[in-house]
């Protein structure tokens, strides 16, 4: 009871992750050129709806991955076209999209399937398993790793060499710090920042996906429990770099996972439940001074006229 | 000055439009008739008085939400924390309720409903300093401090104050705590009066006081403010403790007047739901009031409507959110329909 670390603690780290860094990617990419999401969240839990509903029609939970992926996209449309086409106030579209989520997931639950609470079973993304768990040491933990784990771990490093090492990252960045010297330089800024915004609330669809078709094989009702918003500390925390967002992560998932171990204490749960929030706040008590976000974000872009 | 208040309400009222049509395409959709469902729900909401009863109770939590908002909102802050204020807020009012009786009963209302304030107070303070010492947003922290209040007063409920039985809920408050009823057996009580009465005594306070004219002026342009000669560290700090109070009060009334007991979990999110209704109501007291009023009408009126016809009475939940969509939007609405009013002097 109550190991610091043990397989079973590194594999729930992993596990709990893994929504966190992809979702955390998701922000950054929305962040990088500008625009605020706290709307994060209520993408991730439209993304896990429509992967586990998607998965029980089709019976394919790789459908229901691309299908959580085109609905965030969706999602990033209308946040991109709410804030960047009609230049709102970031934060009020995100609190949108949080209550849309919630009230339409729980709606379609009801219409689809009778049931307030939670979706049908439906099929689940596979793990490793087989031949993985005879490796040494890292072998118990790669069996039970998610394909979708590895497909994240892989879009992080896609994402850190995109921002970092090509043209497009470069400029797409230079859109988040000034868009108005992006644009001087002939960048078709309006362009970057839906891309952008788009990209990254289809993997925060993703990271929703994981929550219903990865951990579990089940949509239930407000399943994301907030992760959305410790995905977009973890973002904060990571240095608004990919990465650092990927670190972050598993360092919330393993302040959880040994969490859920430790609630065979006898200390109350509720202290226990509440240590990854405390965490959170404690670090970023210690490094909001030192960290700095894209200098536009959540401010207007208004094309200025040559 | 008039014409902009008239655009302002014009446009909030064209967001609700655009919401009901879009509502009504979902109906349709599912295979329901609109005007029939429509038709259910304004009757639930404004067909007797029980149904108005009813509306106005469910408005309650989001007059005070949405004023709670509204003030760090004026001052340039989102409170996204009012949640966990309303919880801490709640459960304070509740121990004092049970734990003094033989108080006088307007005494012991007036206890309950001030520390309730203390507790949300309390609440903010922590976003507050980490904002002002520590450069933390106060979107991160207050969303990580609803989880802890949420622990914490799960904690006290099921621990410390339980009252013996399976659902976590601590003892009954003492009757002269209870916040009067309006409309027996409705749940309406003096808690609606109290926020009305709130909501204009901030709009006097935002819009014809010297700190109200501070804090507005620290939302606009903190460095412009600063310039100005105002301590807008200062006004941050009392415009978000001020919001977490009111938050705290928003407890209190649930607590007091429809439960009398705490019960752990006892929100449907009425602290963000608020955030919407003080969108709705442009973040200006008395405008909050009719955008309390409509929320409350959309709840009550789609609880009694998903009885008549089928309908998931999550409907009015989605309403809400839609309608927030095109309040989002309005900046543009709002540029068009400027142009055209001035289109038409022209």
């Amino acid at each position: 009871m109550g190991d610091f670390v043990s397989v079973g603690i590194l594999q729930a780290t992993l596990a709990i992750a893994t929504p966190l860094f992809i979702g955390a990617l998701g922000g950054l990419f929305c962040e990088r050129v500008g625009v605020i999401n706290v709307g994060l969240d209520g993408i991730m839990l439209a993304g896990a709806f429509v992967a586990a509903v998607t998965s029980y029609f089709t019976q394919s939970a790789w459908l229901g991955v691309a299908a959580a992926l085109v609905v965030g996209a969706c999602l990033g449309l209308l946040h991109a076209g709410i804030c960047v086409g009609f230049k709102a106030d970031h934060v009020v579209s995100g609190v949108a999209i949080n209550i849309l989520s919630t009230s339409a997931t729980v709606f379609l639950l009801q219409f689809l399937f009778g049931n307030k609470g939670q979706s049908p079973s439906c099929p689940k993304i596979g793990s490793l398993g087989g031949p993985w768990a005879e490796v040494p040491v890292v072998g118990p933990i790669l069996e039970n790793m998610s394909y979708l784990t590895i497909v994240g771990l892989l879009l992080v490093v896609a994402g850190h060499v995109l921002l970092y090492h090509t043209k497009m990252g470069l400029r797409l960045r230079s859109v988040g710090e000034n868009p108005y010297a992006a644009q001087s330089l002939g960048l078709p800024v309006v362009g970057y920042m839906y891309g952008s915004v788009i990209v990254g609330c289809a993997l925060a669809g993703l990271a929703g996906s994981f929550l219903s078709v990865g951990m579990l094989n089940v949509f239930t009702k407000n399943m994301t429990a907030g992760r959305g918003f410790i995905a977009l500390a973890a973002m904060i925390f990571g240095r608004w770099t990919p990465f650092g967002a990927l670190l972050a992560s598993l360092f919330f998932g393993y302040v959880m996972a040994w969490q859920i171990n430790a609630q065979g204490w006898q200390v109350p749960a509720q202290f226990v439940e509440a240590i990854p929030y405390l965490a959170t706040l404690l670090v970023l008590a210690f490094v909001s001074k030192r960290v700095r976000g894209p200098a536009h974000a959540g401010k207007a872009y208004v094309r200025s006229e040559l | 000055m008039k014409r902009t208040l008239g655009v302002e309400v014009l446009s909030s009222l064209l967001a609700v439009a655009a919401a009901l049509a879009v509502g009504a395409g979902i109906i349709g959709a599912i295979g329901q008739n609109p005007l029939a469902a429509y038709g259910a729900m304004f009757k639930g909401a404004f067909g007797d008085v029980p149904a108005w009863a009813d509306t106005l109770q469910r408005a309650t939590p989001y007059i005070f939400g949405g004023l709670g908002f509204a003030i760090a909102a004026q001052a340039g802050l989102f409170n996204i924390g009012l949640e966990g204020q309303m919880y801490l807020g709640g459960m304070v009012a509740a121990i004092i309720g049970f734990s003094l009786p033989g108080l006088p009963a307007g005494l012991h209302v007036a206890a309950a409903l001030a520390g309730a304030a203390a507790g949300g107070l309390l609440m903010a303070l922590i976003p507050g300093l980490l904002k002002v010492r520590a450069g933390v947003h106060e979107v991160i922290s207050t969303v990580m401090l609803n989880y802890v209040a949420y622990a914490a007063t799960g904690y006290l409920t099921v621990h410390v104050f339980h009252e013996p039985g399976v659902v976590a809920q601590t003892f009954k408050v003492a009757p002269t705590a209870v916040l009067w009823p309006l409309l027996p057996p409705s749940k309406l009580n003096a808690g609606f009066i109290l926020g009305v009465i709130m909501a204009f005594l901030l709009w006097i306070f935002l819009f014809y006081t010297p700190w109200g004219y501070d804090l507005r002026v620290t939302g606009l342009n903190r460095r412009a403010a600063r310039y100005a000669g105002i301590r807008s560290t200062r006004v941050v700090m009392a415009a978000i403790l001020a919001s977490g109070a009111i938050g705290g009060l928003m407890g209190a009334e649930r607590i007091l007047g429809v439960y009398q007991r705490f019960i752990h979990a006892f929100s449907p999110g009425y602290g963000f739901t608020a955030i919407a209704v003080a969108l709705l109501g442009q973040n200006h007291p008395l405008g909050i009031l009719p955008a309390a009023i409509l929320f409350g009408a959309l709840e009550a009126g789609s609880s009694s409507m998903s009885l008549q016809v089928d309908v998931p009475r999550e409907l009015g939940m989605m309403l809400q959110a839609i309608i927030i969509v095109f309040v989002a939007a309005q900046a543009f609405i709002k540029n068009r329909l400027s142009t055209l009013l001035k289109r038409g002097e022209g």
